[in-house]
């Protein structure tokens, strides 16, 4: 017995694309999504964590050197007499100082004219903001008023006594650039050499799939490691040190996908109806290639990124006072004993990035791998 | 077989040349050199310098005399180090990486195979996930972190281990760079064996042992785990290479006496030979590698043949 569908129904059920597939089976991979939303988060973390924060990332805090990390502001009511005094004694003025309501009130009285510019010194300390000297006529006594500063430093500061959190989110934001940029450098040379690569075949394809196999073989950290040296450390060498070393990977992937792509009919086709070999490869290989192409690049920046911060630990990457997240914890291991925060929170926020970026690449796999079903 | 060794052997060769002379022609055109200071030596003393380590000729010259020195096996004197060759260096510090090396290798695959294989026969459970996330957390934490924070806690807090340093006959310092180096090896080799061994249970040699009979025990070992090591084996093949040569990273954390060091501080102080020297053993260690690789497939599966 045939069964004649109902046209009507045929209609109503549209096709979906690949595309579409995946992204359904993605959305039900509960690991993949919050990846992706942790992700979207540390995005924005390093896009306008920088502007929002209230310290700049190179600013130093001579008082505040190696402060534990901690939600309450600084300076810790203890200490700010004694902050206070030390003040005073450079400003050789003397008194008892009350410290009332966050602000000090401080009274003078000397034998000879008071200086105004003993305000300088209250104004160059951290500690204390719009100091005030509220003199009487004859100038020789006055109130000296400072209100205390409120200074949060939710990560702690640094050997410096830079706030390690604004910090974190410039490391964040150049980790993350270097990650994305060295990924797609990878990326557009990888997929051009593969596709042209598988496209053309015969002599061509050999020649170059050796020259690949040759720069395979090579000790290729070393390489990266070699042009930062030489050619000096700026973003821009690091990031294309890194993506010329990472696109051998991506030209084997898509030279395989094409090698199988251009016996099929739609690209017989497309030579019949006259199209170019560049025409081909842009309209119909690549785009084709793009699934796999995805999955490995959600893999390659995890790979650039810790790539990046090794450059950075060996002390070949970013200067200061720019810094990323390999810098971080290259700084944090030398102060760990004293200051473990240093190591924690940008290890902490690298792990977080990797482990977000891994789990999304297993899941981008998942749901695009058409074996899986 | 023999023949296969030998035919890959020598294809060897031209790898390691092309590799050689990149290398030596990417160091010369760097700028600066190994005998620049900051306040400029002696034109003369520079010109008996350079003359002295051979640094006078024209390019070519030298790097003909290099190629020459390289296969009678000389790779010359260091540059930075005086009063050492770089054969010395190497001498010295081969073993140390070789030693630690192979232990984590040890390490890792034993422990590695044994997580993947246990994670794969429980799929699904919450031994198995807890591997999986064990092995995420050990592929995404770079040792750069790692390192530290072991010679933190069991170093400085706990007490149990030295917390860096070097002995070639005391095993209690070996601990921490072994599991350093160890660590995110286990982590692949645990995620490969898993999904191999996932999908070997599931094939038709396995089905056909079990049919037969066969105790499950002998199933999961002789038939699933035996064709599971392949991704496994493969990756070894360049891994090792790299953990035999030594980490510059945990070199430079647990201040070992290793040759992981020599690359970077050879190519920050120009020292021409000492980069040179690195390169070639550590191509050569990825030539025997692959080649110890591709003849181990032969044994895990009857099916690669080389003839």
């Amino acid at each position: 017995m045939t069964v004649t569908p109902d046209p009507a129904e045929v209609v109503a059920v549209s096709g979906r694309s690949l595309w579409q597939d995946a992204w359904i089976r993605l959305r039900r991979n509960r690991a993949a999504v919050a990846s992706a939303v942790v992700l979207i988060l540390l995005g924005l973390v390093g896009l306008f964590g920088p502007m929002l924060s209230p310290h700049d990332h190179a600013r130093v805090y001579p008082q505040f050197v190696r402060v534990p990390a901690s939600l309450e502001a600084y300076p810790r009511a203890d200490v700010v007499l004694p902050s206070f005094e030390r003040e005073m004694s450079r400003a050789r003025i003397e008194g008892e100082p009350v410290l009332e309501d966050g602000s000090v009130t401080l009274a003078l009285q000397q034998d000879e004219p008071i200086d105004e510019r003993i305000l300088r010194y209250f104004q160059r300390s951290d500690l204390f903001i719009n100091p005030r000297l509220d003199l009487a006529p004859d100038g020789l006594s006055g109130t000296l008023t400072a209100e205390v500063g409120q200074l949060h430093f939710y990560f702690g500061t640094d050997a410096l006594g830079r706030d390690l959190m604004s910090r974190v989110f410039i490391g964040v934001r150049i980790s993350l650039a270097i990650g994305l940029l060295a990924s797609f450098m990878a990326l557009v040379i990888g997929v051009s050499y593969g596709a042209i690569s598988g496209y053309l075949g015969g002599r061509v394809d050999n020649v170059m799939m050796r020259v690949v196999d040759i720069l395979y073989s090579l000790p290729f950290i070393f390489f990266v490691i070699l042009l930062v040296v030489f050619f000096g450390r700026n973003l821009v060498i690091i990031f294309i040190a890194i993506g010329a070393t990472e696109w051998l990977d991506m030209a084997r992937i898509v030279r395989g996908q094409t090698l199988s792509l251009k016996r099929q009919e739609f690209v017989q086709a497309a030579e019949a109806l006259g199209a170019t070999k560049a025409g081909i490869l842009r309209r119909h290989i690549i785009p084709n290639t793009l699934g796999p192409v995805v999955v490995f690049v959600t893999l390659l920046v995890p790979k650039a990124i810790l790539l990046e911060s090794l450059l950075s630990f060996l002390g070949l990457g970013v200067q200061e006072p720019l810094t990323s997240l390999g810098l971080l914890i290259s700084e944090g291991a030398n102060n760990m004993r004293g200051a473990p925060w240093l190591l924690f929170f940008p290890a902490l926020t690298l792990t977080a990035i990797l482990f977000a970026l891994n789990f999304l690449g297993d899941g981008l796999r998942d749901s695009l791998d058409p074996k899986d079903r | 077989m023999l023949r296969y060794t030998l035919r890959r052997l020598a294809s060897a060769v031209p790898t390691v040349f092309i590799i050689v002379t990149l290398t030596f022609f990417m160091i010369r055109l760097a700028p600066g050199g190994p005998f620049d200071l900051e306040r400029p030596l002696d034109p003369l003393i520079m010109a008996n310098l350079n003359r002295a380590y051979n640094l006078d000729g024209s390019l070519w010259s030298q790097y003909l005399t290099y190629l020459g020195n390289l296969l009678q096996g000389d790779l010359g004197p260091s540059f930075t180090r005086r009063d050492f060759s770089v054969n010395d260096l190497f001498a010295t510090g081969l073993p140390v990486s070789i030693l630690l090396g192979s232990l984590a290798l040890l390490l890792a695959t034993v422990i590695g195979v044994i997580l993947g294989a246990i994670a794969a026969l429980r799929q699904n459970s919450s031994l198995d996930y807890a591997i999986v996330g064990l092995a995420t957390f050990g592929i995404t934490t770079p040792n750069f972190v790692v390192a530290p924070l072991l010679s933190l806690f069991f170093g400085v807090l706990l007490g149990w281990l030295p917390a860096g340093g070097w002995s070639q006959t005391d095993p209690i310092y070996w601990v921490l760079p072994v599991l350093t180096l160890a660590l995110p090896q286990v982590a692949v080799i645990a995620r490969l064996v898993r999904g191999a061994t996932v999908e070997a249970l599931r094939s038709n040699h396995v089905r056909t042992a079990r049919a037969y009979g066969l105790p499950a025990r002998t199933v999961v070992i002789k038939h699933a785990l035996r064709a599971a090591m392949l991704p496994a084996v493969s990756y070894l093949g360049p891994t090792a290479a790299g953990l035999l040569t030594g980490s510059v990273v945990v070199e430079t954390i647990f201040g070992l006496p290793g040759i992981g060091r020599y690359f970077v501080q050879g190519a920050l102080g120009r020292d021409y030979t000492l980069v040179m020297g690195t390169v070639v053993v550590i191509a050569l260690f990825v030539i025997v590698f692959n080649l110890i690789v591709d003849l181990l497939y032969t044994f895990l599966d009857p099916r690669v043949r080389y003839d």
